[in-house]
């Protein structure tokens, strides 16, 4: 499955670009024009980045910010992709950047059943509790809390 | 196989004094954390480290111990070599493995992943899962392409830049990845043709990765083997590494059925030879 980018610009000078599937050594980041105020970069549909395409990345942002610093990066719907890659280097998530939104993803030891839930990014958040839909057991949470938290401390 | 020869443990809180790099040997700890089994490994060329608080602490010994005293039977048969370190053989190498996939071109990534994605979804692994072995596939694919037909042993370089030219047109001896599993473990591993890969340098670049911080890794140039190295290393339980130099490399990596990545240690198991 190839990798895909969708740019939509608003007249309010925001650029939403929404990645699809893969984020690698064959996927180019676009360039960001100089005058817009916000740029929106949805990672719903990403199931996979590898470490060229966490370099990409990470150029990409350090180039965005440097043109223009005034420009606000905002973050929607963190996949598992994504929060791995966060997991492990920090520096996908920079400082500066909003998060909207992140998926929680559960898994139930007891049946195997699966689950996530999308929820808005709040600086007070708490990692949600799921009850298996399957089972009625608690399942447990896929990602390191720490994750959570760190997502927490740039919510809008 | 050959018996191996008794190879010397050596516990890295008490006895690091006593190691010689010259002499191979073990390092074996409980409960030490992952920054520092990697500085020891760097810092006193002690590449085989096995933590002992965990259920595959003696076949992950015997896999050591034949690495350093027959590295070629390890290079010919992996899966067997950690999985049943005591019955090494073509037919136990056959009974474990899943999927192999020959490549020499960066237009097969595709192909190779999905043979191992589909066979993941088979054993009915989790989603979180499926997505972390991929990742590392990934990594070995990326390093067998870009990296081992393109680096020299004795120099520290990243490889050449992930670019379509460089991928798709250079002339490259076949490279591998395989997938195999007992009822404990999964292993996902590659095979190139090559044998470049240098444990000092590798070690070295991980190693910075946890002291200096992953940033580092943005400045390695086109290649930035090592972050992916890092993401390994981070998913695995255990790394393994044998190089027959000039001539072959395998790289594997061993995951625990069922567990989650909090749970896993880290050890690692880097053994070369020099003579091929």
């Amino acid at each position: 499955m190839d990798g895909q980018i969708v740019q939509t610009k608003t007249d309010a000078g925001v650029l939403r670009i929404d990645l699809f599937n893969l984020i690698d050594e064959t996927v180019p980041l676009p360039e960001i024009p100089n005058d817009l105020s916000r740029v929106l970069v949805n990672f719903n549909r990403v199931t996979f980045i590898n470490s060229k395409g966490i370099m990409n990345w990470i150029r990409w942002l350090k180039t965005v910010q440097t043109k223009n610093s005034k420009m606000v990066i905002e973050l929607v719907d963190l996949s598992m992709a994504y929060l791995r890659a966060l997991e492990m280097i920090p520096d996908v998530l920079p400082g500066s950047a909003v998060v909207s939104s992140m998926f929680y993803y559960f898994f139930c030891e007891k049946c195997g059943e699966e689950d996530s839930l999308l929820e808005s990014n709040a600086k007070a958040a708490t990692v949600p509790v799921k009850v298996c839909a399957k089972c009625g057991g608690t399942m447990e949470l896929e990602m390191s809390p720490e994750v959570y938290k760190t997502i927490a401390r740039q919510a809008p | 196989m050959n018996k191996p020869n008794i190879i010397p443990k050596i516990d890295i809180v008490n006895d690091l004094s006593t190691h010689t790099p010259a002499i191979p040997a073990i390092g074996v700890y409980t409960n030490v954390p992952v920054q520092t089994i990697i500085e020891i490994a760097v810092d006193h060329q002690l590449w085989h480290m096995v933590q002992s608080a965990q259920n595959f602490y003696e076949d992950e010994i015997m896999t050591s111990e034949l690495m350093i005293s027959d590295l070629k039977m390890f290079v010919q048969y992996p899966l067997s070599s950690i999985l049943a370190p005591q019955m090494v053989s073509a037919k136990k190498e056959s009974e474990l493995l899943a999927v192999s996939q020959s490549f020499t071109m960066a237009s097969e990534k595709g192909k190779v992943l999905q043979a191992i994605e589909t066979q993941l979804w088979a054993w009915k692994k989790r989603g979180s899962f499926v997505q972390e072995a991929i990742m590392v596939a990934d990594e070995l694919f990326t390093n067998a392409i870009y990296n081992a037909p393109h680096v020299s042993f004795a120099e520290n370089g990243p490889g050449v830049a992930r670019t379509h030219e460089n991928g798709n047109t250079l002339s490259l001896m076949p490279a591998r990845l395989f997938l195999g599993a007992d009822s404990s473990r999964i292993i996902i591993g590659s095979e190139d043709s090559y044998g470049t890969l240098n444990p000092c340098h590798l070690l070295k670049r991980l190693k910075a990765c946890y002291t200096e911080g992953t940033n580092v890794a943005m400045n390695w140039s086109v290649g930035g083997a090592g972050l992916g190295t890092y993401m390994i290393f981070r998913s695995a339980l255990a790394y393994y590494a044998g190089i027959e130099q000039g001539k072959r490399t395998v790289v594997a990596c061993s995951f625990a059925q069922g567990a989650r990545r909090s749970e896993n240690v880290r050890n690692i198991h880097f053994s070369i030879d020099r003579d091929t």
